[in-house]
């Protein structure tokens, strides 16, 4: 599986990445790989309101099976991917060039309580 | 629990295929993508491994007899060299099993059961031929495995590897006869809605066959097949899975195969009485097809209410996302006041209530052989 070293990670499968303040959210190649094919993505909550780290700011249904996306920082919610509503295959082809949501975080220092590249492989499956 | 593993578990840890368990075996769900291997199965031809299900072998004067005891179809309607699809039922009508047969002579019957209920299926069986003299039944799951070469271009495939010309092999009808250099049991049966076949190997020989039916199938575009492509496609065809749509708390009938129950049948049979009347009288519920109106995708236990939302009407039993229709599709028991073809129902999909439609069976019919 394909875990990029310059980018954070959750227990739960989530990616994020710190630049310019904002912090840009998705899922690990291994949650795609898990879930099969993405078919359709929904219940963002609305742009500009206030996330706690651990709420579902997405919910993605794949053919098989139905998973939450769940915010790895606290903060403000920016903006959501639009392309995914169209195209949510973008997910399983690209996990880290689609992104789903962008937070403005408030609380900085979640980010380095996340796991490292190195970390978060360790609990994936040989 | 260890889980069983196939004869091609090798190949399909070579083809990268992601295993998960099934009725106690670990099996491929995907190789690449669901849906890539869905529609190229529809477009082109797909192989599938199905060596988890079981397979018996029923022999004695009075195989055909006792068959006629066990199932619910009529077995005196096919010949030597035909198949039929049934369920053999218990007496309150409730499904044992769904399971295919296939008739050498009144003599000598192979059965194709699932997996899940094999054991069962084998104890039952046994149980019920106490009541005949001359009937044996042996376990030849073992012994014996089996792959399904699905698709348009199936037949141009297996006809690579085979003497008889397939052009005479019938929908529903088996021959016995070398793949490649393997002795194999070919039926001209499926589970997708589309031609194709259903082929059984000695256990020892079917990474054998399934190698020579990838290479020939190469210039087809053969792709390997797993779980999940086989469940979307069985459901776009309405095809029952047992523990969803058949359980041994849902009789034929209810589950809206009554097709296999034939009046005319005049042999006496396990479940008859119930299941005649309920052919005649109707049942409170019925599963019918469901599609959904938006975006949504409703699945497996998800309750069914009236348009307005209030009154629950129902309950899924399976559903999916159809990759031929690019829309949420499913089955579901809908109680028979409900039941009316194009009406509005909701489905709780988590929170929300999405918005589906009931709708004719099946959303994909059978594709034959151009």
């Amino acid at each position: 599986m394909n875990v990029p070293d310059n980018l954070k990670y959750t227990q739960t499968h989530e990616w994020a990445k710190l630049a310019n303040d904002v912090v840009v959210i998705g899922i690990s190649d291994h949650a795609q790989h898990e879930l099969t094919d993405i078919v359709h993505i929904d219940d963002y909550p609305k742009i500009g309101s206030v996330i706690k780290k651990g709420q579902v700011i997405a919910v993605l249904e794949s053919v098989k099976a139905v998973a939450e996306v769940f915010a790895p920082v606290s903060g403000t919610l920016l903006e959501v991917n639009g392309k995914l509503e169209d195209a949510p295959e973008l997910l399983n082809k690209a996990p880290y060039d689609a992104w789903i949501a962008k937070i403005k975080p408030s609380e900085k220092k979640e980010m380095t309580g996340l796991l490292s590249a190195e970390a978060y492989k360790k609990l994936l499956p040989e | 629990m260890t889980l069983k593993l196939s004869p091609l578990n090798d190949v399909h840890v070579v083809l990268g295929a992601k295993l998960i368990e099934f009725s106690g075996w670990s099996l491929p769900v995907q190789y690449t993508s669901i849906i890539d291997e869905h529609v190229n199965t529809r477009e082109n031809a797909g192989l599938f491994d199905i060596s988890h299900m079981g397979e018996f072998l029923v022999t004695g004067k009075d195989a055909f007899d006792f068959l006629q005891y066990v199932c619910v179809n009529d077995v005196s309607l096919i010949k030597p060299g035909g198949a039929q699809y049934s369920t053999i039922c218990y007496e309150n009508g409730t499904v044992v099993d769904d399971l295919f047969y296939y008739m050498y002579t009144k003599e000598k019957f192979k059965i194709i059961v699932n997996a899940s209920n094999k054991d069962k299926d084998f104890a039952w069986l046994k149980s019920c031929a106490k009541k005949f003299k001359n009937v044996a039944i042996d376990d030849q799951s073992a012994k014996r495995s089996r792959v399904a070469l699905q698709g348009p271009k199936a037949q141009d495939i297996l006809q690579k590897l085979v003497k008889p010309d397939l052009n005479t092999l019938k929908r529903f009808q088996f021959i016995e006869t070398d793949v490649g250099r393997v002795p194999a049991f070919i039926a001209r049966t499926g589970y997708t809605g589309e031609d194709g076949f259903e082929v059984s190997f000695p256990v020892d020989r079917c990474k054998e066959a399934w190698n020579a039916i990838m290479d020939a199938g190469k210039q087809f575009h053969l792709m390997p097949v797993g779980l999940g492509a086989r469940d979307t496609m069985r459901l776009e065809a309405c095809y029952s899975l047992y523990g969803d749509e058949l359980t041994d708390e849902i009789t034929p009938v209810e589950a809206g195969i009554e097709f296999i129950i034939k009046q005319a049948k005049q042999a006496d049979y396990i479940g008859k009485k119930v299941l005649v009347d309920q052919l005649i009288k109707g049942t409170s519920r019925k599963i019918v097809a469901l599609k959904a109106l938006d975006k949504n995708i409703f699945r497996h236990g998800n309750e069914i209410f009236d348009e307005k939302g209030i009154e629950k009407i129902g309950i899924v039993t399976s559903g999916t996302y159809s990759p031929t229709f690019k829309v949420g599709i499913g089955l579901g028991f809908v109680d028979a006041k409900h039941n009316i073809l194009n009406a509005t129902v909701m489905i709780k999909v988590r929170d929300k209530l999405a918005k589906v439609q009931i709708v004719n069976k099946p959303f994909y019919a059978y594709h034959p052989r151009k």
